[in-house]
């Protein structure tokens, strides 16, 4: 009986599982019901680096929090499945989120927690939901081509960050395949539109403890570059009201800005405000305590994606890539 | 006691139900949580390799022919982290995987649990925290 | 070991100091200065680091042939004349292995894996002909390589290596000795090429790289090769790393795997 619940339920992902739980809590409330977003202010004063910025420097890991942009948070009501834990946030230790922090839905702007699409981008996301199976349209993480901003920031497990900072330049390395951006802070101007980089032209400034980035020029070459979306996709669920931000292609308006606040010296929130008047009907905001320092012992390791794939996108899409090979200078 | 189906659908609601917090694709667009297996066999390769693992095991089926499976795994950083290593499994030592078969039918499946010769049995799938 | 280098370091930094006296003094008809002695100590001075290390933070890049051929070579089509960046001249295989690397020069266009957008490895990654960026601190130094954006992280808080594992780039701590910064790489696997021409190398494979700053704009760069499975005994390279002078230069995006897919879509 309960594996059939369960097994239903996991397919469903609606209110329903929780209800069909037993001593689960009364399913959550929807994202309008949360209240306004509004920017954490945070009293912690970080310490300076020798060039003066707010130190955020150091390693850190993803709060391993339900990160859908549109629905509804799903609570965490199953409890560890592992003997040693959830071995994602490395060492058995989950990172927490701060005092006083509210689990809410990622998407906080429009207050509705939706994606506002544009009617015929969203006809394209359905179709490219309905074509996964075809290489062309593959989602392009599961590709191993750079996620983009702000993709790389949504929690996944097994990856953290490490922020370096040196004079004039915050440095963010990704474990997820070994992506990194460099990110100016003297005010030069953005680069010529014909550079586009995957994850994108990055210029930053420090408004008080607040680092603000604002990232242009992304690639858009192929329709696999998607920028916004979690993980993975939900099987069986429309792409309309898909969880995951999945299925939508930017343009070469597509810009984004971030702020990264420093709550305490643990613990960093991520905001992101996307624009691409193409795609969207207004600018959105998606925000999340992102960023909790490392456990003293996590170490960092190397995450090559596209060397080890071959074997997954044959299995995916039937097709085999081991025999094409392009120039290199 | 669970059954082997038990524990495989439950593995497998827990593998679908994290939607944003997965693997770097979805488990359900290769292996099939309807076709669970439990496999023994002779490690021959082991390719220590994101986004994931990958293990070869020569299997005697019940004709008594041997076929070799390929088996996936977590990525490499959640194995390390779980203590595991290159050395953590040797060439021909005998192997058992819990896990699911592929979609197409072919000799590949997904390991949840690995039971290694000495009997210590690790979680060698992808977690999907909701 | 240190001794070489920082003397070859020394020397080529005294060189350059000759070279502008001697301009300086010819302006002015004297005779030049008598030779200066190379000294033990670095002849470094160019910036420093908050904790009084050489400031390597910036983007640089290799100006030589390596990424095409190691060893000397007559030009080719589409590939320039170089001469070797190994000492001695050759790579010091075993027979077996030499063998295979002729092997691998023959099968080259199918056979290297940079080909295939897979990561280049350790020391292909520095020698290749596109940027990299430094990002220095006194624990971590991170490497950040535009080709394929490859990175490296250098732990230098004296932790352990990881090994009896395999990455693409290794595993690397390093240490100051003196201004000279050394790297261990361990756990680089098997699958790498060091360059175009098919040399290559077993997971047994042990480098050490040596930074040693020549001056604000130059690094003297030395790797040593141990790799006991292929090669009679271990081998260096020697080679400059020059600082990119422009301003406001920036690492750009070589994402091969879209090249990968491109090219896969075409023909489909």
């Amino acid at each position: 009986m309960i594996t059939r619940i369960i097994a239903l339920a996991s397919v469903a992902l609606t209110p329903v599982l929780v209800a069909a739980q037993q001593g689960a809590p009364a399913s959550p409330p929807a994202p309008s019901a949360y209240p306004p977003y509004t920017r954490p202010v945070s009293t912690y004063a970080p310490p300076r680096t020798p060039d003066g910025q707010p130190d955020i420097s150091g390693l850190y890991l993803a709060i391993p929090l339900p990160r859908n942009i549109e629905t509804p948070l799903l609570p965490v009501t199953r409890p560890p499945n592992r003997a040693n834990g959830e071995f994602s946030y490395s060492l058995n230790e989950r990172p927490k989120l701060p005092p006083g922090a509210i689990v809410r839905p990622a998407g906080v702007d429009p207050a509705d927690g939706k994606i506002p699409l544009r009617p015929e981008a969203l006809a394209r996301r359905k179709d490219i939901i309905s074509k996964q199976e075809q290489i062309e349209h593959l989602d392009g993480r599961v590709l191993c081509l750079a996620p983009g901003i702000p993709r790389s920031t949504v929690p996944a497990p097994v990856v953290g960050y490490q922020i370096f900072q040196k004079p004039g330049y915050v440095v963010i390395f990704y474990e997820q395949s070994h992506l990194y951006r460099t990110i100016p802070l003297d005010g030069r101007p953005p680069l010529d539109p014909n550079i586009r980089k995957a994850m994108g032209v990055s210029r930053g400034r420090w408004e008080g403890n607040v680092l603000v980035v604002d990232v242009t020029n992304f690639t858009n070459n192929l329709e696999n570059n998607w920028v916004i979306g979690a993980v993975s996709a939900t099987p069986g669920i429309p792409a309309e009201s898909l969880a995951t931000g999945h299925g939508i292609p930017h343009s070469d308006r597509y810009r984004v800005t971030e702020r990264y606040t420093p709550i305490d010296a643990n613990t960093i929130h991520y905001e992101a405000i996307i624009t691409d008047e193409n795609v969207f009907t207004q600018p959105w905001t998606v925000a999340w305590y992102g960023f909790a320092r490392a456990p003293k012992d996590y170490v960092p390791v190397e995450y090559a994606c596209f060397e080890g794939n071959e074997k997954n996108l044959l299995l995916m899409t039937n097709t085999d890539i081991s025999g094409v090979r392009v120039q290199v200078p | 006691m669970m059954t082997n189906r038990t524990v495989a659908a439950i593995a497998a609601a827990i593998m679908l139900a994290g939607a944003s917090a997965a693997a770097h694709h979805a488990f359900s667009a290769e292996f099939d949580q309807e076709k669970p297996v439990n496999l023994e066999g002779t490690l021959t390769k082991a390719e220590w390799m994101n986004p994931h693992a990958w293990i070869y095991l020569d299997v005697k089926g019940a004709d008594g022919k041997v076929v070799n499976w390929a088996i996936e795994m977590g990525p490499p950083n959640a194995l390390l982290r779980r203590g595991w290593k290159k050395s953590s499994m040797q060439y021909g030592a005998v192997i058992k995987v819990e896990g699911f078969a592929a979609k197409n039918g072919k000799e590949f499946a997904n390991a949840t649990n690995i039971t290694l010769p000495d009997g210590t049995k690790i979680f060698a799938g992808t977690d999907e925290p909701k | 070991m240190k001794g070489p280098v920082l003397l070859a370091a020394g020397t080529i930094a005294a060189a350059l100091a000759i070279g502008a006296a001697a301009a300086a003094q010819a302006q002015r008809g004297a005779a030049p200065p008598r030779t200066p002695i190379p000294q033990t100590a670095s002849a470094y001075n160019g910036p420093r680091s908050p904790d009084r290390k050489p400031d390597l933070n910036g983007i640089w890049q290799a100006v030589t042939t390596a990424h095409w051929n190691l060893e000397a070579h007559s030009a080719s089509e589409g590939v320039p004349a170089g001469l070797s960046v190994v000492e001695g001249g050759s790579i010091p295989y075993q027979p077996a292995a030499l063998a295979k690397r002729n092997e691998n020069f023959q099968n080259r266009l199918t056979a290297d894996p940079l080909r295939k957008c897979y990561l280049p490895g350790v020391p292909r990654a520095t020698y290749l002909p596109f940027p990299f960026e430094i990002t220095q601190t006194p624990k971590h130094i991170g490497i950040a390589y535009e080709f394929a954006h490859a990175t490296r992280t250098i732990f230098l808080d004296g932790t352990p290596h990881l090994d009896d594992l395999d990455f693409w780039m290794g595993d690397a701590r390093g240490r100051w000795e003196g201004d000279t910064l050394v790297v261990d790489t361990v756990s680089l696997g098997d699958r790498t090429w060091f360059d175009q021409a098919g040399n290559f190398h077993s997971d047994a494979l042990k480098l050490v790289e040596r930074f040693t700053p020549i001056d604000a704009s130059h690094i003297a760069y030395e790797v040593t090769f141990d790799d006991a499975k292929v090669f009679t005994r271990p081998w260096k390279i020697n080679l400059v790393l020059y600082r990119r002078m422009e301003k406001n230069l920036e690492l750009l995006d070589y994402e091969c795997a879209e090249h990968i897919y491109e090219k896969l879509f075409k023909k489909k």
